[in-house]
């Protein structure tokens, strides 16, 4: 016990001497360099300074797509990220950067991260670039149960199994492999034709259900005003509107749009 | 019952049969207004700019004053007048983020371009953001234009180049005539589209549609370029940041700006880089100026192969002090 309590002081001695000239050497001043200092390299505290310092979208993806990167992009920190004000645009453009500095991609999908998976559903419909991945799954079975993890490129994620003991208790073990893979899907070109969208129109049906609804008069006529119209003023279009209480200013306002639009 | 019900049926059919046949009558007419549209589609149409050294329009010039290579061949010009035809005009605004500030201004020009548009010119509005949006369609109503107007909105990004590609393809390859896109914007895509430069280009050449631009990087170089000098030199570490943010932003400028020129150049429209936005009207009039004193060439070209390969076209105009300006070529298709 004597023997033991010893050795534990040289280790503490030896800890304690280690981590004073660690300290030591990091607050002596560095000589001053005459080269200038080389090109930051971009990581996720610099991007969550950019968006904090008030830095427009576009500046923040221009500058991630000129300056050298290093981001952490495990799932962790991906929502730390999203929480820290980044949104989904910058965040997107942050994988592609690291995916092309890492060899060159066109485009991948995050559809499979269950983060993103969650409740923006909405922000992948609006990204034509982004597809449904065919994800490979790998067990050490050779069955497909395992779930490839969301990760980089280089490797540099982890995957932790909880493992059960013969008696079924858990043994508490995790276990780490480089094995995180990201899937690369380049859109295929069939679907990659941009559309030209069509600015809604209103048309009858909607000035009776919005006089229905019991939208006031003003309301109705500022629709029509804004919007792009396509009435049908025939004499048995108007009787109809008249019998589901479109008022006569609502006709008027919808004649002039209509002669407006010719 | 059924036998009649049969017979009823029988007759239906053979009248409506025979009422879906044309008469004789529209059939000749038709065929008659066929034979009346009908144009030769070995036609090239060259819309020519001549300007003298002042960079006024020089008007009253005769087909004999004009000389047109293909592929350094010269050609023989079939027709030639001095803007008869109508005009066919999109107007293009980008409503990114970017230039949310600048959309009053952009509507006031539109309609003050509109207003110096001879009256059976048509207009449709494209917006593009964040997608690309047909706000109207052909229209030669000025007041639909100034409803349209008032629907547009902003959104965040820039799809610059599926914009000018879907401008070329959906709206304007199904117009035959003189045509042309106007477009106000900084040029910087976003990158999120589906098309490059090159494609919206090429698009644009088949369309043979002149592009001007109306590019706003000027207004905010020197935006940019007077933050930056207040930075100061050396730059303290807390700017580092943004100066380098500022930089970059710059050089952007700069490479969307070689573009644009690029772009106007090969498809015969011109860049404009205004100083402020309060200069945005009259260089919307100074567009509609251009297309109202353009001559319109045709010529059939002596290489009739239709083998989809680019034709260079150089246009010379035979008068003292001046220069004739029209796109560089056109797919032969």
């Amino acid at each position: 016990m004597k023997r033991f309590t010893s050795l534990l002081f040289v280790f503490m001695a030896s800890l304690t001497l280690s981590v004073s000239a660690q300290t030591s050497r990091g607050t002596t001043p560095a000589p001053k360099q005459s080269t200038p200092p080389p090109r930051e390299i971009l990581t996720n505290e610099s991007i969550i300074n950019l968006v904090k310092a008030g830095f427009k979208e576009k500046t923040i993806v221009t500058l991630m797509r000129t300056s050298p990167v290093n981001f952490d992009l495990s799932s962790t920190k991906l929502i730390q990220l999203k929480k820290n004000g980044v949104n989904e645009d910058v965040i997107q453009a942050m994988i592609q950067r690291q995916a092309l500095q890492s060899g060159g991609v066109d485009a991948f999908t995050l559809r499979d991260d269950e983060f993103f998976n969650a409740d923006d559903e909405a922000f992948f419909k609006s990204s034509p670039r982004l597809s449904l991945p065919e994800m490979k799954r790998n067990d050490s079975t050779g069955s497909s149960r395992d779930t490839e993890i969301f990760g980089s490129r280089s490797g540099g994620q982890s995957q932790t199994r909880s493992r059960g003991g013969l008696n079924g208790e858990r043994s508490g073990s995790s276990e780490t492999s480089g094995s995180a893979t990201v899937r690369i899907i380049k859109p295929p070109t069939e679907s990659s034709e941009p559309k030209l969208e069509r600015a809604p129109r209103i048309n009858n049906k909607n000035v009776i259900d919005m006089v229905q609804a019991g939208f006031s008069e003003g309301t109705i006529l500022r629709k029509i005003e804004l919007e792009q119209v396509e009435f049908d003023l025939s004499p048995q279009a108007v009787i109809e509107l008249r019998k589901n209480r479109v008022s006569d200013k609502v006709l008027k306002a919808m004649r002039e749009a209509m002669d407006d639009s010719k | 019952m059924k036998r009649c019900f049969f017979c009823i049926s029988l007759l239906t059919f053979f009248f409506a049969t025979v009422s879906a046949q044309p008469s004789p009558s529209q059939s000749s007419k038709s065929s008659e207004t066929e034979a009346v549209l009908k144009i030769d589609t070995r036609e090239v149409l060259l819309p020519v700019t001549v300007r003298d050294r002042s960079g006024q329009f020089v008007p009253n010039l005769k087909a004999s004053n004009f000389s047109i290579y293909e592929d350094n061949a010269q050609q023989p010009i079939t027709s030639f007048s001095l803007k008869q035809l109508p005009v066919h005009v999109v107007l293009l605004i980008d409503t990114s983020s970017s230039v949310t500030r600048e959309i009053e201004d952009f509507k006031q020009a539109a309609m003050n371009f509109a207003a110096r548009l001879d009256p059976n010119d048509q207009l449709s509005l494209i917006k593009f953001d964040d997608k690309v949006e047909l706000v109207m369609d052909w229209s030669m109503n000025r007041n639909a234009l100034k409803r349209a107007l008032n629907r547009l909105t902003t959104g965040m990004f820039t799809n610059f180049n599926d914009a000018l590609w879907l401008a070329a393809r959906d709206q304007l390859n199904r117009i035959t005539g003189r045509k042309a896109i106007i477009v106000l914007t900084d040029g910087i895509d976003s990158g999120r589209g589906h098309k490059t430069q090159a494609q919206a280009l090429r698009a644009l050449i088949e369309a043979e549609t002149p592009v001007y631009v109306v590019s706003k990087t000027e207004i905010q170089r020197s935006t940019e370029q007077r933050e930056l000098e207040s930075y100061g030199n050396p730059v303290s570490a807390p700017n580092r940041i943004r100066v380098d943010g500022l930089q970059m932003s710059l050089a952007a400028l700069e490479q969307s700006e070689q573009w644009l020129l690029k772009l106007t150049e090969e498809t015969g429209g011109r860049l404009f880089l205004p100083k402020g936005f309060a200069e945005l009207s009259d260089v919307y009039q100074q567009v509609a100026d251009e297309l109202r004193s353009q001559y319109v060439i045709f010529y059939t070209p002596q290489n009739g192969n239709r083998d989809g390969g680019y034709r260079t076209v150089r246009v010379k105009a035979n008068c003292k002090d001046c220069r004739a300006t029209s796109r560089l070529g056109y797919y032969a298709r």
